[in-house]
């Protein structure tokens, strides 16, 4: 039964020739959530998007909105924003919330009124006058003026400035809050970390993980040792089915561990450290464990997420 | 779902409007000024005539509306495919909004060309009937030939991101010198077989032509029949081309 799920994304498979842009990917939204999907620039967010909305045909998989295909009849209580805005420019600012009054029976007239005061958007200007961050902001205004149930949002962060950065997550709270389904991508882990009870992590195409975020955080541990001199070598843990990586840094020895800590720290504790605790980690830990566990390559991960 | 298009076709048709009104201005001044002579020696015009220069204008009208998806493929297609009608409902939607367009170039063009004689109140010089009647035929070419070049460009630029309006522009340069070549014969053998088979497709191929004497225009298609249904056929054709198209299109 998929019908409990605003969204049942099932083994999406999307290839541009020999590149497999997107592999086997499925997540479940149920309704009422903030799903965030999370990776690095080119991991496949967009594709994936594109994917479940039509807007890419998928080479394999399936979508199903509420236990149903898609159809353009959904798109009356569902939005989507494109990573890019995909406005018209010679079009004014009021020309784009006329054509939304026209083709949406939900419009709201006074929602309109407030978010383009929210985010200072002037009705008159036309769209090509408007900063890359007023573009993302009129895209999300046309969003959320419809009130839909289901909000797929790829990017809807990006450009803008960190005042409406966070009034574009206090609006996805709001809405979840008031019933709506969100699904949003990031590559800002603080954004996803605030706003998403629930989480994907994609990296070149491929889901690395999902689950809910508290969950996830809860099941991820740090195990950090602290040693007099250099950090020795820990080669008992390498077969720990439970680590996910160790990384020795000078006299810093930190064990990443899934599920239960216990036998890896009173490992570690037998290697007589000077200091020894352990941690959660936080969701860009749990990120950067999936996307090493991938490729090994975190510095390059983490250099992603920034850019 | 039709707005942003309608918007369009208002600023294209506003457009028009100055033009027409600047080359009004032009001619009449032309006409009044005493280089011409008397003012008042229009002689016999067929409307037919100037039907057909209605019909060139709103060919090109056409030609510019004809690139409308290549316009939304140009980076729209995320909003416009977001929306809760389906791709062959919007094209219906906006093809709609362009014939009005088209329609609209027409009677603007032709009431241009009418109101000069009537500034100079030789309106009587235009033939409706009589030796010049405006038969079935020429009035169904001039209504079909900008909606055969909506649908020609419509197909050819359907998948297109950018450069439409180049190759729609492109469109009636290969048209003209098709239609050249064919009219001259230039080419005779497999060659002109060849160039004739394709002018098939060219809507100008059944336009073409010259008024005689009698205002009658005699096309490289004489039978109107057989023009007509080309038109027809080429409309119809590019514009199921053109759905097909979107139908496969990815954003």
């Amino acid at each position: 039964m998929t019908d409990h799920y605003a969204i049942a994304v099932s083994g999406l498979t999307k290839r541009y020739g020999d590149t497999t842009a997107l592999d086997d990917f499925s997540i479940n939204v149920p309704k009422g959530s903030i799903f965030g999907v999370l990776g690095t620039n080119g991991a496949g967010k967009t594709t994936a998007f594109k994917c479940m909305l039509n807007l890419a045909r998928a080479d394999s998989g399936t979508t199903l909105f509420e236990g149903a295909p898609l159809t353009p009849a959904l798109f009356d209580r569902m939005t989507y924003v494109h990573e890019r805005p995909a406005l018209y420019g010679e079009p004014r600012v009021i020309d784009h919330l006329e054509w939304t009054r026209r083709t949406y029976a939900r419009y709201d007239a006074q929602r309109a009124a407030k978010l383009l005061d929210l985010f200072g958007l002037a009705p008159k200007k036309r769209v090509k006058n408007l900063s890359k961050g007023q573009q993302s902001a009129l895209a999300l205004t046309l969003a959320f003026v419809t009130r839909p149930d289901l909000l797929i949002l790829d990017e809807p962060a990006s450009g803008l400035d960190p005042v409406n950065q966070r009034n574009v997550l206090d609006l996805l709270i709001g809405e979840a809050a008031g019933g709506a389904t969100i699904v949003f991508s990031s590559h800002q882990i603080g954004q996803v970390e605030r706003a998403a009870d629930r989480v994907a992590i994609l990296h070149r195409g491929k889901k690395m993980l999902d689950g809910e975020v508290d969950l996830l955080k809860a099941d991820e541990k740090v195990v950090e040792a602290t040693f007099e001199n250099d950090a020795p070598s820990a080669n008992g843990l390498a077969t720990d089915p439970s680590v996910r990586r160790i990384v020795r840094a000078g006299r810093l020895l930190r064990a990443f561990v899934r599920g239960n800590s216990d036998d890896v720290t009173r490992h570690i504790a037998a290697l007589e450290p000077k200091s020894l605790r352990v941690l959660d980690q936080n969701l860009e830990d749990i990120f950067l464990n999936a996307v090493a566990a991938s490729d090994g390559d975190v510095a390059a991960a983490a250099a992603n997420l920034e850019g | 779902m039709y707005y942003m298009e309608f918007l369009c076709v208002r600023k294209t048709l506003y457009w028009l409007a100055g033009l027409l009104a600047a080359a009004v201005a032009i001619v009449s001044w032309a006409i009044a000024s005493p280089a011409h002579g008397s003012p008042h020696h229009f002689g016999t015009i067929p409307v037919a005539a100037l039907m057909a220069g209605a019909t060139f204008v709103s060919a090109i009208i056409a030609m510019i509306f004809g690139c409308a998806l290549a316009r939304q493929n140009d980076g729209h297609l995320p909003l416009v495919w977001t929306r809760p009608v389906s791709r062959e409902q919007y094209i219906i939607t906006v093809t709609a909004v362009h014939l009005a367009g088209i329609a609209i170039a027409f009677v603007m063009t032709l009431a241009a060309a009418i109101s000069v004689f009537a500034i100079f109140g030789a309106l009587h010089a235009l033939t409706m009937a009589g030796e010049a009647p405006v038969d079935a035929g020429i009035v169904g070419r001039m209504v079909l030939f900008p909606l055969a070049w909506y649908g020609l460009v419509l197909a050819i630029t359907a998948s297109t991101r950018g450069g439409a309006g180049f190759m729609a522009f492109g469109a009636w340069i290969v048209g003209s010198v098709l239609v050249g070549f064919d009219a001259s014969h230039l080419f005779g053998g497999a060659a002109g077989i060849v160039i004739n088979v394709i002018d098939h497709i060219n809507p100008l191929y059944y336009f073409s032509g010259h008024f005689d004497d009698s205002g009658r225009n005699q096309s490289l298609v004489s039978n109107v029949d057989v023009a007509m249904v080309g038109l027809a056929a080429i409309a119809v054709a590019g514009y199921a081309a053109a759905i097909a198209q979107w139908r496969r299109l990815e954003a």
